[in-house]
């Protein structure tokens, strides 16, 4: 057997017993092999903790100042602070005269306010590389990212699609005659209150028993229109997206093709 | 192979409380010290050095706090991202520092050298950190990754740019150096 064979082998077992504190009968295992699991687990139970006073007294003293508002600020913050004022500025001469700043809510979604202020990609597209950044954290250039902490898991899917692995996390992909659509499952947690989505159109629907939302056409990723990436090669594409609370998070179901009722058949049967 | 950092149940909803109003970070302090404790271990000699580099992550969490993004990935590998910029931080100052004065080396070796006081009552547990010691950086980095901060091997991977598979490699290598130099030391022992 290879190196990388038994280093694969050796890692399944070690996860296991990461995972569970024990591992399964290795009776059968090379000698060589029960040698590492032993040396992995004396690693795993080494005791290295430090006094409980010290633990303690560094808990105490981070948990009763908060370390932001009394730190003075660095260099680094004000350079920061001095960009953002100057974003701002930047913004308020950019934008063209008469347009309107007020942005409607247009449902709320657990904590998530749906907002029908212009989404990054669509400011992106307007208004070129000098657009300002977004200080939500709702879907921009780069789509958001699958927590393998909450593996949502689709009991069904419509016909074509398969699930395949990426960069952030897994997705499910339909490759036919008409292009790609790349359905995703995630979540919106922490700091995720303001979700913008532009013009499009939004309709309040149950989804697993939690107040949700149906959003169609919302323009929140950009795609080149199949030339090189230049910037007037560049288009926002819309999409679709069912969002609800659950389990303290707000759950996304997000596709280019699927409308309504796929995506609310893929909600009713996920599992965790 | 399934992620094999224990996450807290509802840890997303923690982080989100601990965003708002940071004396909530509490839950997670406790949850992630002995995991930042053992993997900062692992990677230094000095004992000393472990309580004041640790007691510095947690700082930088809790300052940096309001920029860790959930949906970029959970929680646990972006606060070990933050271990291993202090670790190397430190590592780098303690370079410099070397330098300096002989006082500063004789020192630097009273700590390093592990003295009978240590913290650790276990011989076995004494032994195996300085078997530990002596592996590459590199090796020692995988080591304290995966058992001390107990990150799966795709969180390894995308912590440090590699391949899930190099890093089962890189690990089971230094386990086998590890198992050669317990040998070795129990040879000379005795």
């Amino acid at each position: 057997m290879s190196d990388n064979l038994h280093a694969q082998r050796l890692s399944a077992h070690i996860d296991q017993l990461l995972a569970h504190g024990q591992l399964s009968d290795l009776a059968a295992a090379p000698a060589e092999e029960r040698a590492l699991l032993s040396i992995a687990e004396q690693l795993i139970s080494t005791r290295v903790d430090s006094q409980q006073t010290t633990r303690q007294a560094l808990r105490q003293r981070l948990l009763q100042t908060p370390p932001a508002t009394n730190a003075p600020a660095t260099l680094r913050s004000k350079r920061r602070v001095a960009l953002v004022i100057a974003l701002v500025l930047l913004a308020l001469l950019t934008v063209p005269a008469g347009r309107s700043f007020a942005h409607s809510l247009l449902v709320r979604v657990g904590l998530v306010a749906v907002t029908n202020a212009p989404t990054s990609a669509q400011q992106f597209i307007e208004q070129g590389s000098a657009a300002v950044p977004s200080e939500t954290s709702q879907p921009t250039l780069a789509p958001p990212v699958l927590s393998s902490a909450q593996a949502y898991i689709p009991g069904w899917l419509p016909a074509g699609y398969q699930a395949e692995p990426s960069i952030d996390g897994m997705r499910y992909v339909l490759h036919d005659a008409q292009g790609s659509d790349f359905l995703k499952i995630y979540t919106l947690d922490a700091g995720s209150d303001e979700l913008a989505v532009g013009a499009a159109s939004v309709t309040p629907v149950s989804v697993r028993g939690a107040d949700g939302a149906y959003i169609a056409g919302a323009p929140l990723y950009i795609k080149d229109k199949g030339g090189p990436m230049l910037f007037e090669d560049l288009e926002v594409e819309p999409y679709n997206l069912l969002l609800w609370p659950e389990d303290g998070h707000t759950i996304v179901i997000e596709s280019a093709r699927l409308e309504q009722a796929d995506l609310l058949h893929i909600a009713a049967e996920l599992t965790r | 192979m399934t992620a094999t950092l224990r996450l807290l149940a509802n840890e997303p909803t923690l982080v989100a409380q601990a965003k708002r109003h940071p004396p909530e970070f509490g839950p997670l302090y406790d949850h992630y010290y002995p995991l930042v404790e053992r993997y900062v271990r692992y990677r230094l000699a000095s004992r000393d050095a472990v309580d004041d580099v640790v007691a510095h992550i947690f700082e930088q969490a809790l300052s940096k706090l309001a920029d860790y993004q959930p949906e970029r990935g959970p929680f646990g590998p972006w606060l070990f991202g933050i271990a291993r910029n202090a670790v190397s931080n430190y590592q780098r100052q303690q370079r410099r520092r070397r330098w300096l004065t002989l006082d500063f080396l004789h020192h630097q070796r009273a700590e390093t050298a592990m003295p009978e006081q240590d913290v650790l009552v276990s011989e076995q547990h004494r032994a195996l950190l300085h078997a530990v010691s002596q592996l590459s950086a590199r090796e020692r980095e995988l080591i304290a990754l995966k058992f001390g901060a107990q990150l799966s091997n795709q969180q390894i991977a995308a912590l440090l740019k590699l391949s899930a598979n190099h890093v089962a490699v890189i690990i089971y290598r230094a386990l086998k150096r590890l198992r050669a130099l317990l040998a070795e030391e129990h040879h000379d022992v005795r």
